[in-house]
């Protein structure tokens, strides 16, 4: 999958951009502050719908303009096609188009797939639960686009629930909203169950290439509801969560807030039988999180048939030079387009056919042998 | 400064064209485009049409009310369809507004009543059980006229306040020994599965039946 083209126009701090990628590797070069991590962002915003990080939609519109617009024109080796996709995101709405045509979230989502690595993800061992939850969901959307609704209905289910604990609502109305939170929650828990299934052994893999001598890792997600049940089935898991909710109610009702459910669960990773939050070393970590980036990377180029386009932001920074090499070996390996940002361009390999464009306050010039 | 006199002062009210266009805007789907176009195509079209229109929207206005058994709209006590001695007694299906029950009765295939919540259970926007028609549900249920109902088809929306709605109300009725279903959802008819939605599919394959 590549990126032939984009266009922005009041995304961030960009009034209007186009830019051409190369087939194989894009750098964006700039000082800090300059917007390099925007473009990447706008990129990532047509493939997932969401921002690189949590933000209100407001804010990726360009100061006083009254909406953001990116457009992208993609092609996949895979079928052959090349399509048109047009976000436009206005303050409190959004407008999809696919080949000049207005289209539902669910048409748009998975015609362009993304994985990003950014500095954030650095954290991604060490941090906070709500960090690999969301690791995991986008692994998931790239694989199953139909995960965004159910996340979206999951989350408005649970807000509903909430705001009826805060209430003091009737147990009557409590349980209906438990019903469909457990409905919703299942399908959500079954999903990411069966991804860190399939995760375990690609991750553990590559991770003893990665890190020599490797400890023995051990890959598990830690739901709140427990595995009393062999079958982790839709349905089960709906059971267990639906008599958890109601057995935690008065407690729920006293905290105001819904202690059991996905929005609680971890993706908990282990060296030999020590959390590795508490176990590894500074490199350990940034080998483990380079790792995990490369297992969701082979799982989505498995699952196309073609690798998805890769969006490093200022990367080569964050690892040290040897998890640096073993990125970039990989991201060779992988023949996939790349596009990346950095503030030194001598950190980054760049093959014949690269592209460099400088990004210096909203403003993206090519540099004269990227045509 | 020379024709000072003649300058017109500040106007007594507000510019009746404007008021016209901010309250036509008001109107769900008409941006101020298009009501500037409305606005416009009725002061051109002159007075006649201007008065049928106002007299047209106040009629509705003070004659249309709650049918006082099904909560359809209606200018009289009950609506048609409930004043229609043909229609099956025993089921009752309920929809959240007028033109879901609208929509069921294009299709001629639904022989029974209706009624209507306006609206469902919405806890972020506020809307709790007493804000929808619900309690007028099971009073009506309660009622010696009713005695023949058998079957309560609940036909919310399939969204998250949609289902609770359907769940809250099967909770309501369970006392009162009714049978209550809930509408399918899944693939439409005439529809092709290239161009469902993931969601939708998922559905329709879950809730999928023997042959």
């Amino acid at each position: 999958m590549r990126i032939l083209a984009a266009e922005l126009s009041d995304f961030r701090n960009f009034e209007e951009v186009a830019l051409r990628f190369s087939a194989s590797r894009t750098v964006l070069v700039g000082a800090n502050g300059q917007g390099k991590t925007n473009l990447l962002e706008a990129l990532y915003m047509v493939a997932g719908l969401r921002p690189l990080r949590p933000v209100p939609r407001a804010e990726l519109i360009r100061h006083a303009a009254r909406r953001a617009k990116v457009r992208v024109s993609i092609t996949s080796e895979h079928s052959g096609l090349t399509h048109e996709l047009e976000l436009e995101l206005f303050k409190t709405t959004r407008r999809l188009e696919k080949d000049h045509k207005r289209c539902d979230t669910q048409s748009f989502l998975g015609t362009f797939v993304a994985v990003a690595f950014t500095p954030d993800d650095l954290q991604l061992t060490k941090g906070s639960p709500e960090l690999r939850r969301r690791f995991l969901d986008r692994a998931i959307l790239n694989a199953q686009p139909s995960h965004l609704g159910n996340a979206l209905r999951y989350a408005q289910a649970l807000k509903g629930r909430n705001r009826l604990l805060a209430q003091d609502a009737s147990d009557d109305l409590l349980s209906s909203y438990d019903e469909v939170l457990a409905k919703e929650g299942a399908k959500l828990m079954a999903a990411r169950e069966s991804y860190v299934r399939a995760l375990e052994p690609v991750l553990t893999e590559i991770f003893e290439h990665i890190a020599q001598p490797a400890p023995r890792l051990v890959v598990r997600y830690s739901s709140t509801v427990p595995p009393e049940v062999e079958s982790r089935s839709p349905d089960a898991l709906e059971a267990l969560l639906s008599s958890l909710l109601e057995k935690r109610r008065t407690h729920d009702r006293h905290r105001r807030s819904t202690s059991v459910g996905p929005h609680r669960d971890d993706l908990e990773l282990f060296f030999d039988d020590r959390p590795v939050k508490m176990r590894a070393s500074q490199g350990q970590h940034r080998a483990l999180v380079l790792a995990l980036k490369l297992a969701e990377i082979r799982m989505v180029t498995e699952r196309l048939g073609e690798p998805p386009v890769l969006l490093l932001d200022d990367i080569s920074s964050e690892l040290d030079r040897e998890r640096s090499r073993q990125l970039f070996e990989a991201v060779e390996a992988l023949r996939g387009q790349v596009i990346l940002s950095t503030t030194d361009e001598r950190q980054v390999p760049a093959p014949p056919g690269t592209y460099f464009y400088d990004v210096s306050q909203g403003r993206v010039s090519p540099r004269p042998s990227s045509a | 400064m020379a024709n000072s006199d003649s300058t017109p002062g500040p106007r007594s009210g507000p510019d009746p064209i404007l008021r016209l266009v901010q309250v036509l805007g008001r109107l769900p789907g008409i941006g101020e485009k298009t009501a500037t176009r409305l606005a416009f195509f009725i002061l051109r079209t002159g007075l006649g049409y201007a008065e049928e229109l106002a007299q047209a929207v106040l009629d509705a206005a003070r004659k249309v009310r709650f049918c006082s058994r099904c909560m359809n709209l209606t200018d009289e006590e009950f609506c048609s369809i409930c004043r229609d001695a043909r229609r099956e007694i025993g089921v009752i299906c309920v929809v959240e507004t007028v033109p879901d029950l609208r929509a069921i009765e294009r299709s001629h295939e639904f022989r029974g009543r209706y009624h209507v919540l306006h609206g469902a259970i919405a806890p972020l926007e506020g809307v709790g059980p007493d804000q929808i028609k619900l309690r007028e549900l099971l009073l009506r249920l309660s009622t010696p006229e009713e005695s023949g109902v058998k079957e309560i088809i609940i036909a919310t929306n399939p969204s998250v306040d949609g289902e609770a709605t359907a769940l809250y109300l099967k909770r309501m009725l369970a006392p009162l020994g009714i049978r209550t279903t809930r509408i399918a959802s899944g693939m439409p008819i005439g529809g092709d599965f290239e161009y469902a939605d993931p969601a939708t599919i998922s559905q329709a394959l879950a809730g999928r039946r023997d042959i």
